[in-house]
C-alpha cells in the first residue's frame, strides 16, 4: 500500500537536509554536498528492503528517500521533517503509476 | 604536416566533425572535413580515415570512435587504448592491473573474463559493464568480511540478479555503444544504469568531484562514517555505536531505477529521525 501527502509551499524550511555527494566529513576537498530539489509530495511505500519515505519535486524528480522500520515511523519522520508544511495522508490507488503521483496528488489533495 | 589548409577538427562522440580550428585561430567549417587537410597526429598517418563520411557520400565505412584519435585506440607502442588501460594484442592481456581490482575478475590483467567471444571490454574494466558495481560490491564484501562485508556480498549478488531479471544485460552492448560512439544506444544504456534525471545530477556533481564514488570508495567511507562498533539495524541499514550516524545500502538503493545505484550517509537526531541524508551514486569507474 502506498501513502502520499502534499508538502505545502511556505516560508518554513524542512528539518532534514537531502543532498548528493559524500559528506564533507569524508571528502572535505569537494565542499558541501549539493542539496536536492524542494519536495512537492512525499510517498510512503514498501518492498522487501523495508518501508521507504520518498520525496519528489513538483516535476516528479527524486528529492531524497529515507528508510523506516514501519509506516508509522515513516509518517513521524515526515511530520517532523515538514512540520507545518505537511498535508493529509492519502492512500494511493494501485492504478496510479509512479510517474503520475504528483499529478494525482495535486488533483486529489489540493 | 601543417599546410595553409591544415586545421584541427573537433569531433563528437560519434566521430563526426562538429567544428574545426585553423592555425590562425579562425573557426573552420566542419563540413569540410572530408576535403581539408588535417593535422597529423602522432602515429596517425591517415587522419581522414577516422572522419565519418558525410551524408550521401555513398560510403558505409563509418568509423568507430574509441575516445581517441588513433586507429582502433592503438598508440605508438602498438598497444590498444581502452580508456582506463592499454591492451596488448600480442599477449592478449592488459598492461596494467584492472583499476577496480579483482571486481573485474580474478585475473586483474585478463581480458573480458577470458571470453572475448561473448564479452568485450571497451573501458578496460569488466564485462558486462553494469555488472561491475555488483561485482565490486560482492568482491569487496568477500575480501572485507565482517557484518558489512557480508551485507556487501549479499547486496552484490542481489544486484547481479536484479540486473539479469530486469534485462539490463544490454549493458554489455551499451558499453560497446559508448566505445563506438553510438550516442543513442549509449544514452539508453546510461539511462538504464543511472536513471535519467539522476544521471544529469550525477554529471553535474562530477564537476565538483563529489557525486560519484566507486563501490570501494563508498564502502571504505562507510567504515569511516560509522566508526568502531556499529550495528546492523536491518538488512543493509547500519548505525554507529553512538547512534548518530547511519549508512544505508539496501537492495532497494542498489537497484533504484529512478535514481540509479546509490548508498546513503545519514546523520540521525536524538529521537531517531534522519536529519541529514547524503546520497552517493555508485560508479564502477
Amino acid at each position: 500500500m502506498r501513502y502520499l501527502a502534499l508538502v505545502r509551499q511556505t516560508d518554513l524550511h524542512p528539518a532534514t537536509r537531502h543532498s548528493v555527494g559524500l559528506p564533507t566529513e569524508l571528502e572535505p576537498r569537494t565542499g558541501a554536498p549539493i542539496p536536492m530539489g524542494w519536495p512537492r509530495i512525499v510517498l510512503i511505500h514498501s518492498d522487501e528492503s523495508g518501508i521507504f519515505l520518498d520525496r519528489y519535486t513538483h516535476d516528479g524528480q527524486p528529492a531524497g528517500d529515507t528508510w523506516h522500520s514501519s509506516i508509522e515511523e515513516a509518517k513521524e519522520q515526515a511530520a517532523e521533517e515538514y512540520d507545518g508544511m505537511l498535508g493529509e495522508w492519502l492512500v494511493v490507488p494501485e492504478s496510479v503509476p509512479d510517474d503520475k503521483l504528483v499529478e494525482f496528488a495535486e488533483q486529489s489533495l489540493r | 604536416m601543417i599546410s595553409d589548409q591544415a586545421r584541427i577538427v573537433n569531433y563528437n562522440w560519434g566521430g563526426q566533425g562538429e567544428s574545426s580550428v585553423f592555425p590562425n585561430g579562425q573557426a573552420g567549417d566542419a563540413s569540410l572535413g572530408n576535403t581539408a587537410t588535417e593535422i597529423d597526429w602522432p602515429a596517425l598517418t591517415q587522419a581522414q580515415t577516422y572522419f565519418t563520411p558525410g551524408p550521401g557520400s555513398g560510403s558505409n565505412n563509418a568509423k568507430q570512435w574509441l575516445g581517441t584519435f588513433v586507429a582502433n585506440g592503438q598508440g605508438t607502442t602498438g598497444m590498444l587504448y581502452r580508456r582506463n588501460r592499454y591492451f596488448d594484442p600480442n599477449s592478449g592481456q592488459f598492461t596494467q592491473a584492472d583499476p577496480i581490482g579483482i571486481a573485474g575478475g580474478m585475473n586483474a590483467f585478463g581480458f573480458a573474463s577470458g571470453d572475448p567471444v561473448n564479452f568485450s571490454d571497451p573501458f578496460g574494466l569488466c564485462p558486462p559493464w553494469s555488472g561491475c558495481i555488483a561485482q565490486a560490491i560482492a568482491n569487496w564484501g568477500a575480501q572485507r568480511g565482517g557484518t558489512l562485508g557480508a551485507l556487501a556480498l549479499n547486496s552484490g549478488a542481489a544486484l547481479n540478479g536484479a540486473f539479469e531479471a530486469s534485462g539490463i544485460n544490454d549493458a554489455a552492448s551499451g558499453g560497446e555503444a559508448l566505445g563506438r560512439g553510438d550516442i543513442k544506444a549509449a544514452a539508453g544504456f546510461l539511462a538504464l544504469t543511472f536513471g535519467g534525471e539522476a544521471f544529469k545530477g550525477a554529471k553535474l556533481l562530477k564537476n565538483v568531484h563529489g557525486g560519484f564514488a566507486t563501490p570501494d570508495e563508498a564502502l571504505r567511507g562507510a567504515e569511516r562514517w560509522l566508526g568502531e562498533g556499529y550495528q546492523e539495524l536491518d538488512k543493509g541499514v547500519f548505525r554507529s555505536k553512538d547512534g548518530i550516524r547511519q549508512f544505508r545500502m539496501t537492495v532497494h538503493d542498489l537497484t533504484d531505477s529512478k535514481k540509479g545505484a546509490h548508498v546513503h550517509f545519514e546523520s540521525v537526531g536524538k529521537d531517531g529521525k534522519v536529519i541529514q541524508n547524503a546520497h552517493v551514486y555508485l560508479n564502477p569507474e
